[in-house]
């Protein structure tokens, strides 16, 4: 199988993942987007594993940093519906002075 | 030729991630999209990073999306979307940036089978970014577990 295609796929996921970001206004589903750019981040790690076995290392350093992130986020999230009673990113001032 | 139509499967079911009115529905997209990008990783003999994804991803990652989904359930307001045009140019800009070039590379994925190796490079030379992410995970199981637990209200 050709490293394009994989690449190809990879570089679909990411633009697809960053017009989430942009565009959601959903906070779960923005954390969703983020999931999928680091995907397509592993999938070039894994086309690239052709020339260096060690990209599938850093594919699986890649996984438990973003299990970290969800696990972070999600209580963030949780506790913001707490709060707020919304998960609106866009309503989200608490912070802002 | 199973490899295009996986591939054509993950970046379709990403589209509908973002595309679904329902967020139940986008989180079982983005299970589908996370398994395909594990049948991905078998494909190119990536046999230990696949099992991971299968098992990390579509499991851990996807029931705890699921679970949190349905912990906040809220009534349409914020579903919508906004910003589209925006969204739409500097997304397209990233596709052609990053794709174009990749047209060029023309290189075979490895067929090999790479497990055994990739393992090792765990124990030699890749052994303290290896403790310092389970340090990470650590700490974020306990933030986590913080944040969840300190709110009063």
């Amino acid at each position: 199988m050709n490293v394009s295609f994989y690449l190809l796929i990879s570089a679909a996921m990411l633009s697809i993942g960053i017009y989430g970001i942009i565009t959601l206004r959903h906070a779960i589903k923005i954390i969703m987007s983020i999931e999928l750019i680091l995907n397509s981040a592993n999938i070039n790690f894994v086309a690239f594993s052709a020339v260096a076995n060690i990209g599938q290392a850093f594919a699986i350093l890649v996984i438990a940093v973003s299990a970290a992130e969800i696990c972070v986020g999600l209580a963030v999230i949780y506790n913001l519906y707490k709060i707020e009673g919304d998960v609106d990113a866009m309503e989200v001032d608490t912070l802002k002075w | 030729m199973i490899s295009p139509l996986v591939g054509v499967i993950a970046v379709l079911a990403s589209v509908m991630v973002i595309r679904s009115r329902d967020i139940v529905r986008a989180a079982l997209y983005l299970i589908i999209t996370f398994s395909a990008v594990g049948v991905l990783f078998l494909i190119a003999r990536a046999d230990f990073l696949g099992m991971m994804q299968i098992l990390v991803y579509t499991g851990a990652v996807g029931v705890m999306m699921l679970l949190m989904v349905n912990l906040t359930k809220i009534e349409g307001s914020s579903i919508k979307r906004e910003n589209r045009l925006i969204g739409g140019i500097i997304s397209s800009i990233v596709f052609f940036v990053v794709a174009l070039p990749a047209l060029r590379i023309n290189m075979v994925v490895n067929p090999t089978p790479s497990t055994k190796s990739v393992i090792a490079m765990f124990f030699h030379e890749l052994l303290i970014p290896f403790e310092v992410i389970s340090i990470v995970l650590l700490v974020a199981l306990i933030g986590a577990t913080y944040l969840l637990g300190g709110v009063k209200k």
